[in-house]
């Protein structure tokens, strides 16, 4: 039985409705989305307010907050690190939060992931 | 040695490392595992470090700084928006990609829907993104050749694209990833040694180096305000928002994530990239705003117009100035990390191209699904060869355009037409067969009819009036593909959505 057989075998075993409708896979879904569904408009209002300010409040983009350097160009280099820290805590979230969900779910079949690096 | 001796001596070692690379890789490339997703066998840090190589690319390394030198900070927008939409990335679809799919967007889309019907649709949508994307760094190539090599054009995008097949055809995936992976250690190298040789003619102050550029005779304060470049308000939220969120749904970045074992290094890929990426591009205005001062527009213009000399000529201004053995030697190694860089980018595009073609088309829609993996590496080797001289072609004929603008089409494309199809497959119960194929055909055409239409082909006599389009044609990208499902029912579409979702979410079923 080839590799990919094998896999749809195992598919076809699963109760995927059951799932889908359980209360572990429900949570796990609500705490992901109560990170990801904020996160995204979080990011997205930070570079509106960039972007708005760069284009209509002149006097604040490029009012010099330190020395030749203005407000806009402060507020761009200051999203790569923050940025970067959404990330790093999305990651350190899931691992709270939504891993042991899913660890259950696999549980429940007996699936084992391979071995992280 | 002439400084062109010289570049092309560190360019042809280069050449030579990466062929020795390729050759060891292609006895690993037995199956489509390993020509598509190099037997998921990469470990995360790694496929980070090559996704962040895609995007310190030539229009990073390039365009970027050539815009800045030309116009001022705006163009920064690309640097902040291409790192920032690997956070949508990491949240939106890196892990969920990872455990519905197998190798191409196509195959989660075409889960749930009628594969027949979606997925020629969904390889042409690909082949055009793809395409349009390879067109700027082969650009890029065409520009650099001169500077390289002293010759036109021409012959640069001849040879990055016969390289671009030769990689492909012999390494696959496994080539492309170690290639992208060593020239994303070079060009890191490179940028911070750049940024730091720049900021040294200011002592490393940033405040005296923005000084120098506002009271620098051939520029001015406006250098450093926005408004420069984008003059038109509504081109920044279109070409922000079309950057932001049109990576999520790039085919070459999608497919990447198939080549690593698990969604914990689906996740870690993300990261990694970010960090890489973050580290490059928190550094462009560096450069260009370096050239501008060091260098001096008018003399970058004189060697390219679209501004692509720019990073090229900062080197050898910051390394002893032109004549001198280093600044010849820094420029030459500039020169040439930056054409192995356009070879790495544009092999990861050829195998998103071909990919297209070979699996989703070929072995899924003509050949439904009955090829031995030895005649599935063989199809996707042919169509890359097919794919290199169509993009050959398509360079030839905009060679003169700035690589940056380019790019950033070929994220709206991506964003107006992949991005429903692939956000509302995993996210949403009413996504039909018909939603998905008026969503994608509709909007290819409005994306494409946008351009087209728009001020960077028409000039004065545009219908359309942006020339970024994406803040107009992703809301139709979305909104076809939605009214369209909600008009249509699809009962199978409906069951498949909780497989999908659990699989997705989960990683149930993703493997045994």
């Amino acid at each position: 039985m080839s590799d990919s057989q094998s896999l749809d075998d195992f598919r076809k075993s699963i109760d995927w409705e059951g799932i889908f409708h359980s209360d572990v896979f429900k949570a796990l879904k609500r705490n992901r989305f109560k990170f990801v569904v904020p996160s995204i408009i979080g990011v997205s209002l930070a570079f509106t307010f960039l972007w708005t300010a760069q284009n209509y409040l002149p006097g604040l983009a490029n009012m010099q907050v330190i020395g030749n350097i203005n407000f806009a160009f402060l507020f761009t280099m200051a999203l790569f690190p923050l940025i970067w820290l959404a990330g790093f805590a999305y990651t350190r979230y899931v691992g709270a939060a939504v891993e042991p969900h899913e660890q259950e779910i696999l549980d429940r079949y007996g699936m084992k992931e391979a071995e992280d690096e | 040695m002439s400084d062109k001796t010289l570049s092309i001596a560190i360019f042809l070692v280069l050449i030579a490392v990466t062929l020795v690379i390729t050759s060891v890789t292609a006895r690993r490339v037995k199956t489509d595992k390993d020509f598509y997703a190099a037997g998921r066998q990469i470990k995360g840090w790694q496929n980070g470090l090559a996704i962040a190589g895609e995007f310190m690319a030539s229009a990073a390394f390039l365009g970027i700084a050539g815009l800045i030198a030309f116009y001022g900070i705006d163009a920064q927008i690309y640097s902040i928006c291409w790192f920032a939409s690997f956070f949508i990335v990491l949240v939106l679809v890196a892990e969920v990609i990872r455990n519905s799919g197998r190798f191409t967007f196509a195959d989660i889309v075409s889960y749930r829907l009628k594969s027949a019907a979606i997925r020629p649709v969904i390889s042409i949508a690909v082949l055009i993104v793809s395409i349009v994307y390879l067109i700027p760094q082969m650009v890029a190539a065409g520009a650099l050749s001169k500077l390289l090599f002293g010759i036109d054009a021409t012959w640069g995008i001849l040879i990055v694209g016969i390289l671009m097949v030769l990689y492909i055809t012999v390494g696959g995936m496994v080539a492309a990833t170690w290639i992208q992976s060593i020239k994303a250690v070079l060009l890191l190298s490179c940028g911070i040694l750049l940024a730091l040789l720049t900021l040294s003619h200011f002592h490393f102050s940033i405040d005296e180096f923005f000084g120098a550029v506002a009271t620098a005779p051939s520029l001015a304060q406006s250098w450093l305000e926005p408004g420069g470049w984008l003059k038109n308000p509504l081109e920044r939220y279109s070409l922000g928002f079309g950057l932001l969120f049109g990576t999520a749904a790039m085919p070459h970045v999608i497919m990447r994530f198939y080549t690593v074992r698990t969604k914990k290094q689906a996740r870690s890929s993300a990261m990694w990239t970010m960090t890489f990426m973050g580290i490059f591009h928190v550094l462009t205005f560096i450069f260009g705003l370096g050239a501008a001062v060091l260098v001096g527009p008018d003399i970058i213009r004189a060697f390219d117009s679209g501004g692509n000399a720019a990073t090229p000529l900062l080197a050898q201004a910051v390394a002893g100035g032109e004549g001198s053995l280093t600044g010849a030697l820094f420029m030459a190694v500039v020169v040439a990390v930056a054409f192995i860089t356009i070879i790495a980018a544009v092999s990861g595009l050829c195998i998103a191209a071909s990919s297209a073609f070979s699996y989703d088309f070929w072995f899924n829609v003509v050949k439904k699904g009955k090829q031995t993996p030895k005649e599935q590496v063989r199809t996707a080797r042919l169509s890359a060869i097919a794919i290199g001289f169509i993009a050959i072609g398509c360079a030839l004929a905009l060679q003169t355009s700035n690589v940056a603008y380019l790019s950033g089409l070929a994220f709206a494309l991506a964003a107006t037409v992949n991005l429903p199809a692939i956000v509302l497959a995993l996210f949403w119960k009413g996504f039909t067969t018909k939603g998905a194929l008026i969503g994608i055909i509709g909007g290819t055409i409005v994306a494409v009819f946008s351009v087209v239409a728009g001020p960077q082909v028409m000039g004065a006599n545009a219908i359309f009036p942006l020339q970024n389009p994406g803040l107009i044609t992703i809301p139709i990208g979305f909104a076809l593909t939605f009214v369209a499902s909600l008009a249509t029912k699809d009962k199978e579409a409906e069951r498949k959505y909780q497989e999908l979702s659990v699989r997705s979410q989960s990683g149930l079923g993703s493997e045994k």
